[in-house]
């Protein structure tokens, strides 16, 4: 173990007893072996189901393109006045992202800013609005937004990767 | 397409089979446990990953690289889902997620009810970053070094990460005293 690897050690006891505590009462029940591998065998096979989330997504893409069409259009009559919005809410809101007409330049612009220390709700929500209009734009399956051949960006929220694989 | 011959391809299928076998349990485990206690959703997650390392594994000679990447996929699959479920609870109205609620309460119902809620309740109040890293060094037991190389940060950042997730989740569960003489214990 390398010296800095030694997270639980360094902690004191109390806090050791603490997360024993914590990880012992939040487990999974054990997974069923077999019906988890028959279905990743199905899967495997190309003939599984389409995943719960999946039909799931599809559903959400469908409302939320359209929901954004009505966005766009109602911005691209009375442009937004500001990247932050009245009640303190993320800087970059899905209408502004939809109705901009250089999508990349607003992403790049205010979705950095607001994802350069994505640690609070704020910009949890900003990060949740870049991703939908992603989709919507590109209008494809969420599980491909993101992803790309499946080689991932060193950093897992790095949006100038999501924007080089879709923009 | 490549076209393996016939040893190679059950050498191929074997060597999987041993990762899946090797990897399944705790591949679940860190879904449910990032997804705060939905286990239908976790094991479609680890399912989505398996299948992306299915298809990379000549990509990876050695088994400990393909395990971190595999742990990439997997924790990014979590993060697409996680933001779906927040997308759809902001779209209030157009989206339910009955079948996510109803499977996490169907887990938990087996076990200690209320702790458990309260815990999955104090991990969702952390941030994404702290949550991830607190679940994978905490809970499953990675190394800060191989946290690391999964979330794609410096070891640094994932120490201040803990820190301060650790701090968060004792003061939220303060009042359950857990650890303490196995008071509020499971």
């Amino acid at each position: 173990m390398r010296d800095d690897d030694r997270q639980r050690d360094d902690l004191r006891s109390d806090d050791r007893a603490f997360l024993d505590a914590v990880r012992d009462a939040y487990r999974p029940e054990p997974t069923n072996a077999a019906a988890f591998d028959r279905a990743l065998r199905q899967r495997l096979a190309g003939g599984a189901r389409r995943s719960i989330f999946a039909w799931g997504g599809g559903l959400a893409l469908a409302a939320t393109a359209a929901a954004a069409l009505v966005i766009g259009l109602r911005a691209t009559e009375a442009p937004p006045p500001s990247p932050a919005r009245p009640d303190g809410g993320p800087a970059v809101s899905l209408s502004e992202v939809v109705a901009a007409l250089d999508v990349e330049q607003a992403l790049d612009v205010e979705a950095d800013e607001a994802l350069a220390a994505p640690d609070d709700e704020a910009d949890d929500e900003a990060a949740d609005d870049v991703f939908l209009a992603l989709t919507v734009l590109e209008d494809a399956p969420e599980d491909e937004v993101g992803f790309a051949d499946d080689t991932l960006p060193d950093d897992y929220l790095a949006l100038g990767d999501l924007l080089d694989v879709t923009l | 397409m490549t076209v393996l011959a016939p040893d190679a391809a059950v050498e191929r299928e074997a060597r999987f089979r041993a990762f899946v076998a090797e990897h399944r349990e705790q591949a679940v485990s860190t879904a449910w446990r990032m997804l705060g206690g939905d286990r239908a959703t976790a094991e479609d997650v680890a399912q989505d990953a398996f299948v992306r390392a299915y298809r990379a594994l000549d990509s990876f000679r050695d088994d400990a690289r393909l395990s971190t990447w595999f742990y990439r996929i997997l924790v990014r699959t979590v993060q697409n889902r996680r933001r779906w479920f927040a997308i759809r609870r902001r779209w209030q109205g157009l989206f339910t997620d009955e079948a996510k609620t109803e499977d996490a309460h169907a887990t938990m119902m087996r076990r200690d009810v209320g702790l458990q809620r309260r815990i999955g309740e104090a991990l969702d109040g952390l941030s994404a970053g702290q949550r991830e890293v607190f679940v994978l060094v905490y809970l499953e037991g990675f190394t800060l070094t191989e946290a690391a190389e999964v979330l794609g940060k410096a070891p640094g950042t994932l120490k201040s990460h803990l820190h301060r997730a650790l701090k968060s989740m004792r003061a939220q569960l303060a009042d359950l005293r857990l650890g303490e003489d196995d008071e509020g214990g499971a």
